[in-house]
Order: C-alpha cells, then sequence, then structure tokens
C-alpha cells in the first residue's frame, strides 16, 4: 500500500517534471573565455548569444543556400575565370593593392567569389526550371515605346515611322520625346509608362506594326511596337532580368530550401525567420 | 500481486488513470515544441540537404561576418562597467532620454521602430531594446572615460581654448597669400581696433566675418593637435601659440585670414577662462559649453575613444588567453597594434 502511494505520489510530478521546452541550440564550450578584461571574462557563450541575435536567421539562410548551391551547381572552369578576372579588375582599380585592402589571400577571395556565383548560378537555374510560370506571371515583350506630349508629335512620329522614312531614335529627336528610341523589354513590373500602352503593348503582335495610344487623360501619347513577345526567343534577355529582381531571388531561395528540407533547430532563429521571411520556414 | 491487485484495486484504477493522464499531458504539452537535435554531442543549429550544421561550425560562420567587431563592443562595455561608476545623476538622465530616443525612431521607423532600435543596440553588444537606459548610461561613461583620458594626456595633446577673427576672401579674390586692397582694408580695421585697445573678445564680435563665432567673442572652444576637421592652416596656427598669444594675420586658401587667440592651453587655465566666459555670458550674444573637456571629446577630437578605452583596459589587465590572431584583430580596430608592437 505504501508503495502504491509513492508511485501515485510520483505520478502526480511526473507532468511537472517533464514541462519541456522549445530546443535552443548550445556550444558545447559555450564557457570558454576568449578575453578577460579586469574581473570579468568575455566567454564565447556570450559572443555566440550576441552574433545569434544580430544576424543568426540571415546567417542560417545563407549557409544552407551555400551548401545546396555546392550540390546544385558543379565547379566549372568558367566560374574559376570569371572569378579570377573579377579579382584582376579589383586589383587594377586598387593600384594592385585589393586583397591586402580587404585583408584575405588570393585562393580564400576566389573561392568565396566563385561560391557568389554559384549562388547567382542556382537562381539561373529556378529561372530555367521556372520559366514556363515565369513567363506567365510576368508577361514579357520587347517593344519600343516612345511617348510624347501631344497628338501631333506623336502623328508626325507614327507616320515617318510607318512609312520608313525615320528611324526610332531619330523620330524621337525630331518629335521632342524623352524616350530613347531603343527597344527594351517590358514586364508588368515596368512601370515607367502608362497603363494604355502597357496594355497595348501586351495586346499586340510583331504583325501589328507601329501603333498608337493616348492616355485617357489625353495628356500624353505613345507610339509603340512590338519586337518581340515569344517566350522562348526572349528566354535569355528576360532570365537576365529576373536574376537581379529581389522576389524571384527570395523565390528562388524559398524552393531550394524547401527541396532539400531546411530544418531549424534553435527556437530564436526559427521565431525571426517566421516574423522576418516565413516563405523560408519549411517545417511545420 | 493478483491478491494486492484485489485488495487495492480502487488505488489501481485511480494510479493508472493518473498515469495515462501524465503521458497524455506530457504528449499533449510536446507536440507544438521544437524538438532539438545532436550530433556527436553537439547541438544541431539547423540542417539541409542531409548535412547537419552545428552550433560549432555556426559560431564560425557568424564570426566571421563581424564577431572582432561584436567582440570589441563587448570589451568597451566590460571596461566601463569596471571602471566608471554609475551614478544616480546618470540613471536619472538615461531615464529622461529614453522615451525621447523610442519616439525618435517611431517617428523614422513606425512600426518597426523597435526592430531597429532593438538591433542597433545588440550591434552595440547589448541584449537588445530592453537596455536602452543601459546604452544611454555608458555613453556617459564613455564621454566620461574620455575626458579623463584627455587630462591625463593635456599636454601631449596640446588641448587649448581658442578664439579667432575672420576676414574672408572678398568675391573678386585671387585667393593668394598676399590680400587684396578690400581684404587688406578690414585687415587694417581690425588691428586698428586691436591698437585702439580693444580686447580680443570685442575685436572679434565687431569685425569677424563668421556668424558663428563671432557673437561669442570669436571663442571657437576646445581643441587639441587631432582636431583634423579644422582647416589645417588655422590648425597649425592654433596649435603654436602660448597661452595669451595672439597670432599674426594667418593666411588660408580656403577662407581668408584669420587673428587666432591662444586663450587657455593649461587645465586650471581653461576651467578659469569657462567660467569667467558663463559669468559674461549676458554681455554675449549667445552662451558656451560648461565643460570644456566634454566639448572637445564630443565635438573637436572624437580620435580618443579607441585611445581611452584600450589605456583603460591594459590598466585593468587584459589577457588574450594566448590567442595572438584575436589579440591582434582586436588591437587592429582599436588602432593601437603599431604601438604595441
Amino acid at each position: 500500500m505504501k508503495r502504491l502511494v509513492k508511485v501515485f505520489v510520483l505520478l502526480c510530478f511526473i507532468p511537472v517534471l517533464v514541462g519541456c521546452k522549445d530546443a535552443s541550440a548550445q556550444l558545447k564550450d559555450a564557457n570558454t573565455t576568449l578575453i578577460t578584461v579586469g574581473n570579468t571574462n568575455i566567454t564565447k557563450g556570450q559572443l555566440y548569444q550576441t552574433m545569434r541575435s544580430l544576424s543568426g536567421e540571415t546567417t542560417a539562410v545563407n549557409k544552407a543556400i551555400e551548401i545546396i548551391a555546392e550540390k546544385e551547381v558543379e565547379a566549372n572552369e568558367d566560374l574559376e575565370t570569371e572569378a579570377k578576372e573579377y579579382l584582376k579588375s579589383m586589383d587594377e582599380m586598387f593600384g594592385g593593392s585589393y586583397l591586402s585592402l580587404i585583408g584575405m589571400e588570393e585562393e580564400e577571395f576566389l573561392n568565396d567569389y566563385i561560391l557568389k556565383l554559384k549562388e547567382d548560378e542556382l537562381v539561373k537555374k529556378y529561372i530555367s526550371e521556372s520559366y514556363n510560370v515565369l513567363v506567365s506571371t510576368y508577361s514579357p515583350v520587347r517593344a519600343t515605346v516612345l511617348s510624347f506630349t501631344t497628338e501631333e508629335d506623336a502623328n508626325g512620329a507614327l507616320s515617318a515611322l510607318k512609312d520608313g522614312s525615320m528611324t526610332p531614335t531619330e523620330v524621337v529627336k525630331e518629335f521632342d520625346s524623352t524616350s530613347t528610341g531603343n527597344p527594351e523589354l517590358i514586364t508588368i513590373n515596368t512601370t515607367s509608362y502608362d497603363a494604355e500602352a502597357t496594355a497595348l503593348v501586351r495586346s499586340n503582335s510583331k504583325d501589328d506594326g507601329w501603333a498608337k495610344v493616348a492616355t485617357a487623360t489625353g495628356d500624353r501619347f505613345y507610339v509603340i511596337r512590338v519586337e518581340e513577345n515569344d517566350a522562348e526567343a526572349l528566354r535569355e534577355e528576360f532570365s537576365e532580368s529576373m536574376l537581379n529582381n529581389s522576389t524571384i531571388r527570395e523565390q528562388s531561395t524559398a524552393h531550394y530550401l524547401s527541396k532539400y528540407q531546411f530544418h531549424i533547430y534553435d527556437i530564436d532563429i526559427l521565431n525571426d525567420l517566421k516574423t522576418n521571411n516565413p516563405t523560408y520556414v519549411i517545417q511545420q | 500481486m493478483g491478491n494486492f491487485l484485489k485488495k487495492n484495486w480502487f488505488v489501481a484504477i485511480v494510479a493508472a488513470l493518473l498515469l495515462g493522464v501524465s503521458i497524455f499531458y506530457i504528449y499533449d504539452t510536446n507536440k507544438g515544441k521544437l524538438r532539438g537535435k545532436s550530433v556527436n554531442g553537439e547541438d544541431v543549429v539547423f540542417s539541409v540537404a542531409e548535412q547537419d550544421v552545428t552550433t560549432s561550425a555556426f559560431y564560425d560562420e557568424l564570426y566571421e561576418s563581424g564577431g572582432s567587431t561584436l567582440l570589441a563592443s563587448l570589451i568597451e562595455k566590460t571596461v566601463l562597467d569596471q571602471s566608471i561608476e554609475t551614478t544616480e545623476e546618470m540613471r536619472e538622465e538615461a531615464s529622461a532620454q529614453a522615451p525621447v530616443i523610442r519616439q525618435n525612431y517611431m517617428y523614422q521607423y513606425s512600426n518597426q521602430y523597435e526592430s531597429v532600435l532593438g538591433d542597433q543596440l545588440i550591434q552595440m553588444g547589448y541584449s537588445g531594446i530592453d537596455d536602452l537606459e543601459q546604452a544611454l548610461i555608458d555613453q556617459m561613461k564613455l564621454v566620461t572615460l574620455q575626458s579623463d583620458y584627455a587630462k591625463e594626456h593635456f599636454d601631449e595633446l596640446q588641448i587649448r581654448n581658442v578664439s579667432y577673427i575672420l576676414v574672408q576672401f572678398s568675391e573678386d579674390s585671387e585667393k593668394t597669400e598676399t590680400p587684396n586692397e578690400d581684404e587688406q582694408k578690414r585687415m587694417d580695421a581690425v588691428d586698428a581696433a586691436f591698437a585702439k585697445g580693444d580686447d580680443f573678445a570685442t575685436v572679434a564680435t565687431n569685425h569677424s566675418e563668421d556668424p558663428s563665432t563671432a557673437p561669442t567673442g570669436g571663442v571657437l572652444g576646445t581643441i587639441d593637435n587631432n582636431t583634423t576637421s579644422l582647416d589645417q592652416a588655422f590648425l597649425d596656427g592654433a596649435l603654436a601659440l602660448k597661452e595669451g598669444e595672439v597670432s599674426d594675420w594667418i593666411y588660408s586658401s580656403n577662407f581668408g585670414f584669420f587673428k587666432i587667440k591662444n586663450n587657455a592651453s593649461t587645465y586650471d587655465s581653461l576651467e578659469a577662462f569657462v567660467k569667467a566666459q558663463e559669468a559674461s555670458t549676458e554681455e554675449l550674444e549667445e552662451s558656451i559649453i560648461v565643460n570644456p573637456i566634454e566639448d572637445l571629446v564630443t565635438q573637436y577630437d572624437t580620435t580618443l575613444l579607441a585611445k581611452a578605452l584600450w589605456e583603460k583596459a591594459e590598466a585593468l589587465g587584459i589577457d588574450f588567453h594566448g590567442d595572438a590572431e584575436l589579440e591582434e584583430r582586436i588591437k587592429t580596430l582599436f588602432g593601437v597594434l603599431e604601438e604595441s608592437e
């Protein structure tokens, strides 16, 4: 009976004893003293906590992408050549002392730079694999868009372009346009033109030639020509433009973190990630 | 066992029920918790592509992107804690300043202000926004530390309080060392005022063409030989003067022609000069900074901080426990590497 009572009492305490906390990854040698000043030790653990608070989340994601890039992108001579050429150009800019200025050895610098190039290759790979989706989302078209403030100028430009008497770069000078006259890639992110112009660019084809449209308020007139709207023909140009698009880079990061099952075992880093970059949180 | 259970069946049922509840409780408590992972006795921070990144590897990654700078901040805090006492005045001042700082950040960063301010404090070696008042106290301690350093190295730094009169280049001036007719005329007016017996402050107020200092009798403030923000010709001229001396006209290719006075270049005379300035404030259009050394370290010589911290750290005793690379890095950050080698 007494034994039963003891067991009974013990069972009452189990829930209290087993109150688990979220995991927090701790340094094994946290108590190692790095520096002692007077009567105070600055420990590795103290420094680790501070660094983790400041940049734990960013460092974790960057390191994860570094690991993924090593897996997905093979090292090749082109990357090495590009890295060496970059170093050479920086050295020329800084009178041959670039490496000492940044406090790095050549091998270390080249390895770091090649890694950055690999990370870019990773984004390129993502763009390539998601190309059709990106085309549907961003609707890229290469077009020449000329902007005029008067309908008279727009009509004069349109006429000259249609009869071939002038080129677009000549027309913009002749008819007081601030446009360059050069073709450019237009996507749904393009905000330099009014909606009427971009709508016409998306609805027209190469066969439609030069066309004119006015804004609803009548204060601006556009003369446009679609140069290319075939997705495959635009692949290189569009892909290059997406490489520096921050949304695409974030999507690429989220895609690869998911593919390679990025999992965090530290509650502070996980919470920071949930707050700042929830798409990078793969685990439930 | 069977007889035992038969006799105490009720207690056995309750115990079984309690065990079941405990097991359920443990499961329910833990199901939402983040589980940790260890590899070879080390905690794992994250895993990806079947690779585990342990805390030691993660520490190295973090350290590479600014660890030594953070360490320098921690050294700074440690030195301050041990060498400058926190006074009630500092606490009150910090308590008054903290809400103002928060408000300013709120104005600039809106909803993000806590995160931004918190991150900046973490970068300084604090735990976050809750340490704001402590950070403000430490800022006051830093001024005290630098002021003490400046006092101890007074002569070496050539600390002095100076005033000046400026005659600017005229609009059509060729800006050479030889003043043109108009410039010479204005310089002669200054010299005539001195010849008449007017003191420097009066002449400066009446004739100096620098509107920022003319109202205060031409008083610039307390400078030293690190005040490189000043025009070099001006600084060289000011440092060459003995206490009480007034220079000849000094040519500055940037501004025109200066007459400079060394008001005080010992600690005692500096204090006396500033007190005298305070007493005569009503005679001048604007008031003067009360503490000349604090004026120096906060405005004109901001290079003393690293030196002052390092000197204090050495006085307390700083030990890198045999890590020569760390020692070199920290000394480089404090700008004392060459001095110690």
